[in-house]
């Protein structure tokens, strides 16, 4: 790593400039460009020629790409036909037909394929199957206090924001999943629905711990699992910024995770955020000029 | 949403030599697939990252696959589209500009395939840890990778 009379070398230089040293290297390399200039020419040479090289893949290739429509329309199509040939087959039957075509870039996508059904149907499926759907599940956009109080492990918010290790939340065991459902009377045919997730995210020193787990719906409510995330990314950045401590942030979201949206993206309705894939614009046509 | 990504997905899909047509179809079944992925519960940690790489390794077998069907050699220099007029007024500023362009990307053609997916991908906007993702590679040699094409790059430019 960067000693303090040695430069820095174009790898470091990269990974600084993309947030991706760790905040003790990051304030060397830091210190280091700010009284080395030919370091600080060299971090702008490398930026600047990403962005040439960026520049002219995109003018090499963009006059070769057709408009979207045809293929967003396409894709439209083939997800309607997933849900109706799912609904006829019935989901397991179609979810092997699949694994048979596309075996191996299935694998990636894990086994659990039938849930599809769902997300299509609430995108392009007819009203009446999507309210019949979301009528026979339970919902909980929050937790039941009693069920899920929250649960910490003792971290620092430095630990939380230091090590890469620390943002890969941890699988949930199948057999806790399981209790959680069962606690929650989520019947064997919906889990799909849900994600069993961490009412306190540990990326915020959450444990991995049945008091700090709930079923939470993927889709057909407002405030569903997608729009935590980016209240836990969002609480994650402002905990790490120090624009928030980490123990307001941890019963801010124990507490009432909606409440906690509004206050911290100044909304009260979840916002549409850019940065993190957001499929409910699919449906919507946007004409390519 | 969908439009940004599928092009994004689509002219690095080019840059590993597919055809338009299978670029398309690549898309379309990631797409897919992440949808899949989406309501299996499974992480949404790095969503670029992981549909990069499920393109990719859908485009490296159907490139497999096209090989054996016709071993067919790509002239690439008929892909940089002459006619693509910039808005520069100035014809001399705008050739040279061009020119360099196509020497920026002559090199980069030149570049083994896995640091040509760095630098396109980058070029695509993704993240580091996101390309390493893509790629199955760690961040430093995602670094390593840049590094040494900047360095090629660089010198090319020199010269």
């Amino acid at each position: 790593m960067a000693k303090e009379n040695l430069h820095v070398t174009d790898e470091e230089l990269l990974l600084y400039a993309d947030g991706e040293m760790r905040p003790s290297s990051s304030g060397l390399i830091r210190a280091h460009l700010e009284c080395c200039s030919p370091c600080r020419a060299r971090s702008a040479e490398l930026e600047s020629t990403l962005a040439e090289v960026g520049a002219a893949h995109r003018t090499a290739w963009d006059a070769e790409l057709p408009a979207a429509a045809g293929p967003r329309a396409l894709l439209k199509m083939r997800l309607a036909e997933l849900a109706a040939k799912d609904a006829r087959n019935g989901r397991s039957r179609y979810a092997w037909a699949f694994l048979q075509e596309h075996g191996q870039a299935v694998a990636l996508a894990g086994i659990a394929l039938a849930a599809c059904l769902l997300v299509a149907i609430r995108l392009h499926g007819p009203a009446e199957r999507s309210q019949s759907l979301s009528a026979s599940l339970g919902h909980w956009e929050e937790p039941d206090l009693r069920l899920t109080p929250g649960a910490t492990v003792p971290v620092t918010s430095r630990e939380v924001c230091g090590t890469t290790a620390a943002k890969a939340v941890p699988v949930v065991p199948v057999s806790m999943r399981r209790k959680v459902f069962e606690e929650y009377g989520v019947t064997p045919a919906q889990p799909d629905a849900y994600e069993v997730d961490y009412l306190i995210t540990p990326e915020l020193g959450g444990a991995t711990d049945i008091r700090n787990l709930w079923p939470e719906p993927y889709q057909d409510t407002v405030w569903n699992a997608h729009v935590k995330d980016q209240l836990e990314d969002r609480l994650h950045r402002m905990v790490c910024r120090g624009d928030v401590d980490l123990a307001t942030a941890q019963r801010d979201i124990a507490t009432d995770w909606i409440a906690a949206y509004r206050k911290y993206f100044h909304a009260d309705r979840p916002v549409v955020d850019d940065s993190s894939l957001d499929f409910s614009s699919l449906g919507r046509s946007l004409p390519r000029t | 949403m969908f439009e940004e990504l599928r092009s994004r997905l689509l002219r690095y899909l080019l840059v590993l030599g597919l055809s338009v047509h299978d670029g398309e179809e690549i898309v379309q079944e990631s797409f897919l697939l992440l949808f899949l992925h989406l309501q299996s519960g499974k992480s949404r940690q790095n969503l670029r990252g992981w549909v990069f790489r499920v393109a990719r390794n859908l485009a490296l077998k159907q490139r497999a696959a096209n090989q054996l069907q016709m071993r067919r050699t790509v002239d690439f220099d008929e892909t940089l589209p002459e006619q693509h007029a910039d808005r520069n007024p100035n014809p001399e500023e705008q050739l040279r500009s061009r020119q360099r362009q196509s020497r920026l990307l002559a090199v980069v053609r030149a570049l083994p395939e896995q640091d040509q997916s760095c630098l396109s991908m980058r070029a695509e906007g993704l993240r580091y840890r996101e390309i390493a993702q893509a790629l199955g590679i760690s961040l430093g040699s995602v670094a390593a990778s840049l590094a040494r094409s900047l360095e090629k790059l660089g010198r090319a430019d020199g010269g």
